[in-house]
């Protein structure tokens, strides 16, 4: 049975109208004998209601939109019209109408133009089909700290957790710490009631000193390859990762502070574990330190760590209060006092107690003959300058991610902030989400945190965690490419450029005798960029939709139209990755830049599904000039497209050259949604240029 | 070291002794027909459509893809042969040739899929795996060893 094409085009409240000439245009695709409506308002519930009932009474399967730019309206249209089996957009309102409002009539053209484009392509474009797949029933939380703990106990008894640490004990930083705030809690108490109760629990599964190796797979289906010792490596299939790597305090060398220099300089976790075990002694001399001064910030909120690590403050103060309690005369040092919430009171109270606190950094720390420190130190509110001599010196230093972090965040494709503690997806309103769906951050992976906080965050994440397992069945497009099993001649070129490790090769009996390899798409790893299609030597990789034959149809078409329509301009043809590449050109007409109106645009999933041959085509079809509209090769939405295009331009060029073919026809762009004046610049220049060289010679 | 090293310089071993022992410039050497791990492979540019397979079948580096490409090469290509990418390629290049390319075209470095094969006759063992792999009848093996081109190739090395 032939397919039905209709086509749909809105007039945006007839604010286009004086643009676009829609009783042209309608007529024109009329002339095709393709169904035509002109709706008001596509985006409203009457204007659905209208499509509904024109596709009913056209008895539509596939569907040419003409609005404004799909990223407004293709999920409603899709959610809405379920009997629609592929759509195919041309984005009148931010492409078309916008950017050309003093020349109406070339407007009005270069709709039709496009629009029998659309047409043409739907004709061999498929339905995606869709594929549900089950969320696997299990979580692996990376890190046993005390947020990873509380994670893994946050989860019901039907959910699978492995919980992985990489040293020999469960607990992370707090197994330095002793009482800690607020209140005279002992710690190691409660770790050691919570590390019973996971024990207790029999869907949890501990694996100690051991490493994450690989992350492969797609949310609700990830593959954690997990070594440790005495045990084979093992391959988990869960549905969600929750990162808890937590902290670790950073050792500031190399600074005016003396740590590395004497002994007697240590850091707050060292003055932990000598209250944990009530053994505080100075270090070079193990006698009881008299005088002790802690400096805060050490090597934070400054060059090296412009952040602040926040939970520093309270504890040095809580630490200077032990201190004094045991008759150990206490100063701090500091830049402001953080001392947030209710922690305010500790403040009070150490001050009441007689902590002796000093608003100011240590100008110099200087080691004397006997080794004993002079310190000397202005207390900036006072403007007295403080000469001392602490047998003892604690440094407050920045906590940072612990070594290994980036790697975790690599595997797993998050993204990491400015301080390489792990990114969440909005700060505002979601902070266990990651970039990443079904990977969640719990406590100090996040930012430092404290005990109570970090549970908290933990029990959070775990919820999102289990919330995001309990969806059951997910669907995904399957938008990936098919291979011709006839051409594939199992060369691996594919299977070396996939970035997400989608292609493996596999073996396949052609006849009797003949046994052959050929590549295979794993449609759960694929992501459906279409590089592998570039690359290909054969064309036996095909991205689905975006095949050879439908980017060839859209670029003949459109010389074809350009010819019937008596286009003299001209010819300029795009080809647009559909992430940031077409996001700009939409955000170019929105923010009201006028361009000249010869560019025809072809869209493509990434960049990287350009090879050469597509790019010859177009000049082979008459092109005067073809630009490539990609992202920066460092934000690249899949990792590699757009360098392979970078490439792939680069060669394409080379042949050019070779051939005694301009090469400067071919251009190409890099930009980021927000760069819409990159587009309008290339294309002034290409105009420029062809007015230059004058038309493509083998027109 | 890794033990492929060594297997290489068994190789270099040989050509150093026959170095040694030679009076006169060698002639190609006829192989007999059972003898494994000697022989010359021959590459027919005109069938290669440069996938590259070959080069990582070969575990010695025997058979390599250099960053060129030979754009004159594609023109025999037969009409049934199942690169349809290479023949569109070919297609295209003359629609749009102004001029006969002259010499090979630059290949980016990290550009997959493309170049041209370059044979390191002294480090080839006559396996024959890249025959095996490959699907375009663009390699053969003679049952000759060329010693002339191989000590040349070793000397200049």
């Amino acid at each position: 049975m032939d397919m039905v094409i209709g086509v749909v085009i809105c007039d945006c409240g007839e604010k286009l109208s004086k643009i676009i000439d829609y009783n042209a245009v309608s007529s024109a695709i009329e002339g095709l004998k393709i169904p035509i409506k002109k709706i008001s308002n596509l985006c409203l519930d009457e204007g659905i209601q209208d499509l509904k009932n024109f596709v009913e009474s056209s008895e539509i399967d596939k569907l040419v939109v003409g609005a404004c730019t799909p990223k407004l309206i293709e999920f409603k249209l899709r959610q809405e019209l379920k009997t629609i089996k592929e759509f195919e957009f041309v984005i009148l309102r931010e492409h078309i109408a916008w950017p050309n409002k003093s020349d109406p009539k070339k407007a009005t053209k270069k709709a039709i133009i496009l629009l029998k484009t659309a047409i043409a392509a739907l004709e061999v474009k498929d339905k995606i089909e869709q594929e549900n797949y089950k969320v696997e029933q299990g979580v692996v939380i990376i890190g046993g700290g005390i947020a990873g703990i509380e994670a893994a106990l946050s989860f019901t008894p039907d959910i699978k957790v492995t919980l992985v640490e990489r040293n020999e004990k469960l607990g992370g930083n707090i197994l330095n710490m002793g009482k800690v705030f607020p209140g005279d809690l002992i710690i190691q108490e409660v770790l050691e009631s919570k590390i019973s109760q996971l024990k207790e629990n029999s869907n949890i599964n501990i694996k100690m000193s051991a490493e994450i190796k690989d992350i492969r797979g797609n949310p609700g289906a990830y593959e954690v390859t997990v070594e440790s010792p005495g045990a084979s490596t093992e391959v988990l299939k869960v549905g969600a990762i929750i990162v808890a790597t937590g902290f670790e305090e950073s050792k500031p060398l190399g600074l005016e502070l003396g740590y590395g220099k004497s002994q007697d300089v240590i850091l707050q976790t060292d003055l932990a574990r000598m209250l944990r075990d009530n053994q505080v002694l100075v270090p070079s001399t193990q006698q009881e330190p008299k005088q002790v001064l802690m400096v805060n910030c050490a090597n934070s909120r400054d060059e090296h760590n412009f952040y602040c690590s926040k939970i520093c403050c309270t504890y040095s103060i809580h630490h200077a209060m032990e201190l004094v309690e045991k008759g150990i005369e206490t100063a701090i040092s500091y830049m402001d006092i953080r001392a947030p919430y209710k922690y305010e009171n500790i403040y009070r109270q150490a001050r009441e107690q007689g902590v002796t606190f000093i608003r100011g950094k240590p100008q110099s720390i200087e080691i004397g003959p006997n080794n004993e420190f002079l310190v000397s130190v202005e207390n900036t509110l006072t403007s007295q300058l403080y000469e001392l001599s602490p047998d003892l010196i604690v440094l407050s230093s920045a906590l940072v991610p612990p070594k290994g972090n980036d790697k975790i965040a690599t595997l797993a494709g998050l993204k990491t902030k400015p301080s390489h503690f792990i990114a969440d997806l909005y700060s505002k309103t979601n902070t266990t989400q990651t970039t990443q769906r079904g990977v969640f951050i719990a406590g100090s992976a996040f930012t430092p945190m404290s005990i109570e906080e970090s549970m908290s965050h933990a029990a959070s994440a775990a919820i999102k965690a289990l919330k995001f397992l309990k969806e059951g069945t997910l669907t995904r497009d399957l938008l990936i490419p098919t291979i011709d099993e006839t051409l594939c001649n199992g060369c691996q070129t594919c299977l070396i450029t996939c970035q997400f490790n989608a292609i493996s090769m596999i073996v396949k009996k052609k006849t009797d005798e003949e046994i052959v390899q050929i590549a295979s798409v794993d449609p759960t790893k694929c992501k459906g960029c279409g590089t592998c299609s570039a690359v290909c030597p054969t064309g036996a990789t095909q991205l689905k939709n975006y095949q050879r034959g439908v980017l060839f149809i859209k670029i003949e078409t459109i010389i074809k139209s350009v010819k019937e329509e008596g286009w003299e301009e001209p010819v300029i043809i795009a080809l647009i990755c559909e992430e940031c590449g077409s996001c700009g050109i939409d955000i170019a007409g929105l923010s009201g830049f006028e361009y000249p109106v010869n560019v025809f645009g072809v869209d493509i999933p990434c960049a990287g599904r350009i090879g050469v041959i597509d790019v010859l085509k177009a000049f082979v079809e008459g092109a005067d000039a073809v630009l490539v509209v990609q992202c920066p090769e460092q934000s690249c939405h899949y990792l590699f497209g757009s360098h392979n295009a970078n490439l792939m331009v680069q060669f394409t060029k080379n042949i050019l050259d070779e051939i005694g073919f301009e090469s400067s026809r071919l251009m190409n762009t890099q930009m980021v949604s927000s760069e819409p004046d990159k587009y309008v610049k290339s294309i002034q220049k290409l105009n420029e240029l062809i007015q230059e060289v004058g038309p493509n010679p083998t027109k | 070291m890794s033990i492929t090293w060594i297997e290489k310089t068994k190789r270099r071993y040989l050509l150093d002794l026959i170095r040694k022992l030679a009076v006169k410039t060698p002639e190609n050497i006829v192989v007999p027909k059972e003898l494994k791990g000697f022989g010359t492979v021959v590459h027919d540019a005109t069938k290669c459509i440069a996938c590259g397979s070959c080069t990582r079948m070969c575990e010695d580096e025997a058979i390599v893809l250099k960053n060129s490409f030979d754009l004159n090469s594609l023109q025999n290509l037969p009409k049934d042969t199942n690169a349809k990418n290479r023949v569109l390629l070919t297609e295209f290049i003359n629609k749009l040739k102004r001029k006969e390319p002259e010499k090979p075209v630059a290949v980016p470095e990290g550009l997959l899929g493309i170049g041209t094969i370059k044979l390191n006759l002294s480090k080839c063992i006559a396996c024959k795996e890249c025959l095996r792999i490959c699907n375009y009848d663009a390699l053969d093996m003679k049952p000759e060893w060329d010693l002339r081109e191989i000590m040349a190739e070793v000397q200049g090395n």
